[in-house]
């Protein structure tokens, strides 16, 4: 926790696909992972592990990075790959350990699932980690605009994320300036029972929570101070636009659905 | 609308709760047994619910799922479970805000024993509430990743997801207990005509 504390995963960059419209990654996102679930033959997921590999390496974010990400994953993407190869009984059997057979087809399933693990949460971390957190609070904002017609509150709920995101650094800067505090007057936050574990976390959350309550009673009068109304008619300091790169990578992934529709069984 | 209904200072201190949920989970964790922690990260949502009641919970616990989502810690598997996980799940806390009125008086009227009740109760509806929904993920994941043979999804979604919310939702009660007992004004300082219009 220092100074330099990046909140979520973003890795700065100048690549094509740090440069997108928020919006553009977030569609094709969307769709990616309901796309993944057509892949159904060694054509069809080949395709989609290129286009997946072919956008990672376009970022140019250095691979331990993506690997980090991936690193809460391995363990799930093992288990259901060793599952699939006890559980499953089809095709021929490829070999034996003790009792347990292992078919040809809980090998190939096994592999199918863990396949489309990895690509999902490559993909969609691919999203947060070019992408800072703001931007996608715009685009989100920006997406959800006509749920404004059925009384939805967009703009509220954006500016209380951006709220939220703004104070995340603020609030890991104090909690750590209160618990080293409280650690030098001897509450002990990393050993013993439970019980007295419980209770020492008491006086690190109560001066976090009042002077949580005080930023916000600060921020809600300067706010009242500015005259902030609400949605009506605010403009924005970052407007979202659609460039030409975006409509390619559009056309582009459109022919990726179109070779996965064409190689699938 | 929302402002209207809850107020600038409410809807402030909804965020920046949110926000502290998300920090919680960073905090050092407690942990029972080495497989199992507590998360405590549940515990800023309970204190909106209690101080603002309901919709502010609801909306503190909806924000802090899409921040889960922006932030990257979310782990989307299959639209449906990602939606059901970070949409609707952490909503569902909010449900603990149900209690803000009987919370609030008691301690107002200093009957500290029957408010800690109350505490207790509303964060067990609204853990119970919440980890319904996981189960709910955890059925239609294991289902959709098709695990024909050995334990039915339905038992091993309730097995995994019933024992983390069991101590989830203690582990929260003992220290919302602890902390509300000692500094009851955390609760009872909220006040909706104060500050704003």
């Amino acid at each position: 926790m220092s100074n330099s504390f990046i909140i979520g995963q973003y890795v700065p960059g100048s690549s094509i696909v740090h440069r997108l419209d928020p919006r553009t990654k977030m569609t094709i996102i969307f769709f990616f992972v309901i796309i993944v679930f057509l892949a159904n033959s060694v054509g069809s997921y080949g395709v989609l592990i290129v286009f997946a590999l072919l956008s990672m390496f376009i970022t140019r974010i250095p691979i331990h990075y993506i690997v980090k990400g991936l690193t809460p994953v391995w363990f799930l993407i093992i288990f259901t790959f060793i599952l699939h190869l006890f559980v499953t009984r089809e095709g021929t059997v490829l070999f034996e350990i003790y009792t347990f057979k292992v078919y040809s087809g809980g090998v190939i399933q096994g592999f199918a699932i863990a396949m489309r693990f990895f690509l999902l949460i490559l993909v969609t971390s691919l999203l947060t980690l070019t992408t800072t957190p703001i931007e996608i609070t715009d685009a989100i904002e920006d997406m959800l605009e006509p749920l404004k017609k059925i009384k939805f509150p967009v703009h509220e709920l954006a500016l209380m994320m951006s709220i939220s995101l703004r104070f995340i650094p603020t609030l890991m800067q104090e909690t750590e300036k209160i618990s080293k505090a409280q650690a030098s007057r001897g509450v002990d936050f990393k050993t013993g029972p439970i019980k007295e574990r419980a209770k020492a976390i008491v006086p690190l959350l109560v001066p976090l929570f009042v002077s949580a309550f005080k930023r916000a009673e600060d921020l809600a009068m300067a706010m009242e101070a500015r005259g902030y109304h609400g949605g009506e008619g605010r403009t924005k300091l970052r407007a979202l636009k659609i460039e030409k790169r975006d409509i390619f990578v559009y056309i582009l992934f459109a022919i990726v659905i179109a070779l996965l529709l064409y190689t699938r069984n | 609308m929302m402002r209207k209904k809850l107020g600038l200072q409410a809807m402030i201190e909804v965020s920046i709760f949110a926000a502290l949920a998300m920090l919680l989970d960073l905090l050092p964790s407690i942990k029972i047994i080495p497989s199992i922690s507590i998360s405590l990260s549940m515990i800023p949502i309970f204190i909106v619910a209690f101080r603002w009641g309901f919709l502010a919970a609801i909306i503190s616990g909806f924000l802090w799922g899409i921040l889960q989502v922006t932030l990257g810690d979310a782990w989307i598997l299959t639209p449906t479970q990602a939606f059901i996980e970070y949409f609707i799940a952490f909503t569902f806390v909010g449900f603990s805000g149900l209690f803000a009125r009987l919370v609030k008086e008691n301690l107002k009227e200093n009957l500290k024993g029957r408010a800690l009740f109350w505490v207790v109760i509303a964060i067990f509806v609204g853990s119970i509430a919440r980890y319904f929904w996981h189960f709910v993920a955890g059925v239609i994941f294991f289902k959709s990743y098709a695990i024909e043979a050995g334990k039915s999804p339905f038992i091993f979604s309730l097995i995994t997801n019933g024992t983390t919310f069991f101590f989830t939702a203690l582990g929260c009660a003992i220290v919302l207990v602890l902390l509300i007992g000692r500094a009851p004004q955390l609760i009872t300082s909220a006040n909706r005509n104060e500050g704003n219009k």
